[in-house]
């Protein structure tokens, strides 16, 4: 009698989650809904009346025009290479930074961090300028006229700006983890290479997984760097500059906005339901709040 | 004595030294780029902040807190309207996404079945672009029948009887500002304490059950106190949120009318590249970094205190 | 629980307030060098060249340049290589304050007229009047003005568009009553004063937008030579004008999109309202629109006059062109009559004296329209490097008179003061 009373409270209560998760969840899909809906419309420069919340049709049309554009696959390449090219190197740079400011003892390493820490409360948008004159100044063998309007011009700022926070968020999972496990490395006579390589690299796979797909996703989406920087390129365009191309001077095919937009939040979407189970995210917790 | 002192100190620069050569190969890499690439524009930054930048030139001419002057004089107040928009922004916004994220989390975290398809499904607002996000509200709070809020309001709901021109008034704009930045963030927060609750031991959970503590119960007195330090955590990731607000004002309301929607990082967008003012718009980063930092220091010093002192206890 | 002994002894607190100061002792400390003097010498013409052009053409538009312009230009001048870079016009004017920033401009470009004494003044343009060759007898004064700044000339007028009057031929007679397009502005108002409902439109309260009002009904910006607005924004003229606008707005003959939340004119002008005034993009991106009954007029006349605001682009040479010579035979030849014909068919309005009666102009029945209206009755925007500044009062003052009710008389007074410290 009382274990049917528990029960029947169990599923009501799950049925009241339920409805408020649906609610919830509704009323944060309708951005979505909205612009699935219409990228199947064809609007011909003005809005519909009344507005649209709901597909009234089924029509691919803006995609296919989208997908055919001359300047599609470019930017989809170069969006693609930036993004993985600048996540793979700036998390491997960070990893050796974190490690070094977690587990090597050096004057001046609080001092360094801190600066670090700070940059990252820095608004950074007017480094731009001072970041464009040292890329050209760079006249690397290859590149006799600098790294203006070249892709490892603009990934080496993408780098360069993702390493105080990548250091930050890898350097407290360095610091959880046991210290025995090195210690045991150091006396066998195994430098900081190897405890790096062989011990902290295996296992902190989760965290860096998790910092590489946060990570990815800023990079999917960065403009306005690449538009400094491989803005006159054309063969340079990635998808962030061509939505800004679709928005037009006068007026905007929204169908175009939309169904762009939807193809450049598929690949995004796609990795977070892949890897979601993965992600550690306490240590982004612990992150910003542990000494 | 002599002797033995410059020993010493020959000695701790050769310990020093040791220790940097260890550590070079894994911090310098890092160290460099840094240096070069955000650094270094920083001091920049600072340096245009306290002069005159001709652009095209490229001459800089001291001239002291001038700008600072210029932007605390401004006849308009733009600057007290950004930076009161700023606060506004954090204030009304802040407390929506952690109790939002909260209750999310608490519920995903109890259900039976679906946990997965709701926590993805409500982090989605998270990861799609702000750019995407501002084009789809631009669309949504059109000033005509033509938006969605509008039509809701007027033909749908008939709450009000004329169209909302919600992008060009100063409140209706900020409204809009705010409502997107609840929806964008309440994703981030829920995630993020849905991996504090999972940290809650299930054993307390069970007691409390054997008590006959019901759903509320148990969020009040379990829940709740255990996540303490994951709402500090939030409120101050938010509070620094709020000061970096722009490419949602940027897009939708272009800080009008008359600059009553406008945020620091927009007014120092439009005063460095829509106006030439490169002094007067690193001044306002300057500013908005050392709020900031002042803000965050307030926050540790007073919540600090506040989860260390009676956090276990359970209020 | 975990996270709870983490947050002992935070990190931020006392940490980050030193480095913030060694860093800006450091920045008052280093001089970071100012950039290098720019503005090579000019090479000779016939050695081989390569420049950069920048523009904002849309697809139609590239589609001319690229098919028809260039072959032109690379048969005329097989030694000099146009690269032709097509930028998002949305953040142009910002790309271009940036490449000042790092001296990577390009060779050439086309901007918006507006921006030429702006960019005049940082010293990002080279005077054309001081190069060899250089006249100005065959352009239209309108657009050719709009590259003075301080005694020279600044660049070449490349296109011109201004705003005409749009107008819904069928809402005009139904509900209007009025059945000829030859009406006048008094007819007009009277005749939508009796409809009890917006019938013209326009979006926002921006010098673009409501420059052609308030010119039309009789306002004055300031003196000819664009040095004080005292006297003139605050002139009894340019009181009535604004109060015209109030009175219409209050009759409900006129709204302000951005200020009513009213239909956008694109939008509307298909069945609500019988008039707008737009530049002539907006029949570009129609095909039917004759059969829809929405055609191209002058803007009716008040007092006899009609009026309007001329816009359009320059071509200019940057001063850290290393190929100035040749970046100026580009600009010369972009303002050429077959070029200027052959973007024509994209609906570029040409510049030239010379083609104002052109037959592929008077039989376009838009064309005919805009070219009219700009040597009729359009005016250019105040000159000014402050520009943008200047727009901001503008609007300002508008939102204040529309929205908060500010006494005209007062707001514009105010305007003028602001303004002519913006002129000096």
């Amino acid at each position: 009698m009382k274990k049917a009373g528990i029960k029947a409270s169990e599923i009501a209560g799950q049925a009241m989650i339920w409805m408020l998760l649906l609610a919830a969840l509704f009323v944060s899909s309708i951005p979505f809904i909205f612009m699935i809906t219409n990228s199947f419309e064809e609007f011909s420069y003005v809005l519909p009346n009344p507005p649209r919340i709901f597909p009234t049709r089924l029509d691919f049309s803006a995609y296919e025009y989208i997908i055919s554009r001359s300047d599609f696959p470019t930017a989809v390449k170069n969006s693609v290479i930036n993004t993985f090219g600048t996540v793979g190197f700036a998390v491997f740079i960070s990893m050796l930074s974190a490690y070094g400011f977690a587990r090597i003892k050096f004057k001046g390493r609080e001092v360094l961090f801190r600066i670090y820490l700070l940059t990252l409360m820095v608004p950074g948008f007017l480094n731009i300028i001072p970041q464009f004159v040292v890329l050209k100044s760079l006249a690397i063998p290859g590149f006799p006229d600098g790294l203006v309007g070249t892709r490892p011009g603009l990934m080496l700022i993408y780098i360069a700006t993702g390493v105080c926070g990548h250091t930050f968020f890898l350097r407290n999972f360095f610091r959880n983890l046991p210290d025995a496990l090195s210690e045991s490395a150091l006396i066998d006579g195994g430098g900081h290479g190897v405890i790096f390589f062989r011990i902290m690299l295996p296992l902190s796979t989760p965290a860096i997984g998790t910092m590489s797909i946060f990570a990815i996703q800023g990079m999917w989406e960065e403009y306005f760097t690449a538009k400094v920087i491989v803005g006159a390129q054309e063969s340079m365009l990635t998808i962030p500059l061509l939505l800004q191309r679709l928005n037009g001077q006068h007026a905007t095919r929204w169908e175009w906005v939309f169904a762009c937009s939807l193809m450049a939040l598929l690949p995004i979407v796609i990795l977070f339901v892949v890897f979601h189970k993965k992600l550690v995210v306490g240590g982004l917790t612990s992150g910003s709040v542990k000494e | 004595m002599n002797a033995s002192l410059s020993d010493s100190f020959r000695k701790t620069i050769k310990k020093d030294f040791h220790q940097w050569l260890v550590a070079a190969p894994f911090v310098l890499p890092g160290l460099v780029l840094v240096a070069v690439f955000v650094i270094y524009p920083m001091i920049f930054t600072i340096r245009i902040a306290l002069s005159e930048y001709q652009i095209v030139r490229g001459t800089i001419t001291f001239l002291g807190l001038d700008n600072f002057v210029k932007i605390f004089s401004d006849s308009n107040g733009r600057f007290w309207y950004a930076l009161r928009n700023n606060l506004l922004y954090g204030v009304v916004t802040t407390p929506l996404i952690v109790i939002m994220g909260m209750v999310l989390a608490y519920l995903v975290n109890n259900i039976r079945r679906g946990s997965t398809f709701f926590k993805v499904a409500l982090y989605l607002p998270v990861i799609t672009s702000w750019v995407i996000v501002s084009l789809v509200f631009t669309y949504m709070f059109n000033n005509s029948d033509r938006g969605l809020f509008n039509y809701l309001l007027v033909n749908v709901l008939h709450i009000s009887k004329d169209y909302i021109p919600w992008l060009l008034r100063e409140w209706p704009g900020n409204f809009a500002i705010w409502l997107m930045g609840v929806w964008k963030n309440v994703g981030w927060a829920m995630i993020i304490y849905l991996a504090a609750l999972q940290g809650i031991s299930p054993s307390l959970y069970e007691a409390a059950s054997l008590d006959g503590a019901g759903i509320y119960a148990k969020f009040r007195h379990i829940v709740l106190p255990s996540l303490r330090p994951t709402t500090f955590f939030v409120l101050v990731n938010m509070v620094i949120g709020s000061f970096n607000v722009f490419i949602q004002v940027m897009l939708l309301t272009g800080g009008g009318p008359n600059g009553r929607t406008s945020v620091l990082q927009y007014m120092l967008y439009d005063e460095a590249f829509n106006k030439f003012e490169f002094g007067v718009a690193s001044a306002i980063g300057m500013l908005s970094a050392i709020f900031i930092v002042a803000l965050t220091v307030i926050l540790n010093k007073t919540l600090k205190l506040d989860t260390v002192e009676d956090g276990g206890a359970g209020a | 629980m975990k996270l709870k002994n983490q947050m002992k002894g935070l990190y931020l607190t006392k940490a980050i307030l030193i480095p913030m100061c060694a860093l800006i002792l450091v920045a008052a400390l280093t001089g970071c060098g100012a950039k290098g003097g720019s503005g090579q010498p000019a090479a000779a013409l016939d050695a081989s060249a390569e420049i950069t052009f920048w523009h904002t053409y849309g697809d139609a538009e590239n589609d001319v340049f690229t098919n028809e312009v260039l072959p032109l230009w690379s048969t005329a001048y097989p030694n000099i290589k146009v690269n032709p870079v097509r930028q998002d016009s949305g953040q142009f004017h910002q790309m271009v304050v940036t490449s000042f920033g790092t001296g990577q401009s390009p060779d050439v470009a086309r901007i918006d007229i507006v921006n030429t004494a702006p960019y005049a003044k940082q010293g990002g343009l080279l005077a054309l009047s001081d190069l060899e060759g250089f006249s100005t007898s065959q352009y239209l004064d309108g657009p050719l003005s709009t590259n003075f700044y301080q005694g020279k000339y600044y660049g070449l007028p490349l296109d011109t568009n201004c705003k005409a009057a749009v107008i819904n031929t069928f809402v005009l007679k139904d509900e209007l009553g009025i059945d000829n397009t030859d009406f006048t502005m008094e007819e007009f108002i009277i005749a939508a004063g009796k409809r009890g409902q917006y019938s013209l439109n326009v979006s926002g309260v921006g010098d673009w937008d409501m420059y052609p009002y308030f010119w039309l009904f009789g306002g004055v910006l300031t003196d000819e030579n664009f040095t004080t607005a005292t006297g003139y924004l605050n002139g009894e003229q340019s009181v009535a004008a604004i109060e015209k606008l109030q009175e219409l707005h209050d009759k409900k003959v006129f709204t302000i999109r951005d200020i009513d939340g009213s239909i956008d004119a694109w939008d509307g002008i298909n069945s609500d309202y019988a008039m707008f005034f737009e530049g002539p993009w907006f029949f570009g991106a129609y095909e039917e629109k004759e059969s829809a009954g929405i055609i191209a007029k002058t803007i009716p006349t008040y007092n006899g006059k009609s009026a309007s605001v001329v816009g359009g682009e320059n071509i200019v040479v940057f001063t850290t062109s290393t190929q100035q010579a040749a970046a100026y035979e580009f600009a010369k030849f972009m303002t050429s009559e077959e070029v200027q014909l052959a973007m024509l068919k994209s609906g570029q309005l040409p510049i030239l004296k010379s083609l104002v009666n052109h037959s592929d102009i008077t039989s376009d029945p838009v064309w005919s329209v805009y070219m009219q209206q700009l040597s009729t009755g359009a005016s250019a925007r105040i000159p000014s490097p402050n520009h943008s500044e200047i727009g901001q009062v503008w609007s300002d003052t508008m939102n204040n008179i529309f929205v908060d009710g500010k006494d005209v008389k007062t707001a514009l007074s105010e305007a003028a003061a602001q303004i002519d410290s913006l002129l000096k």
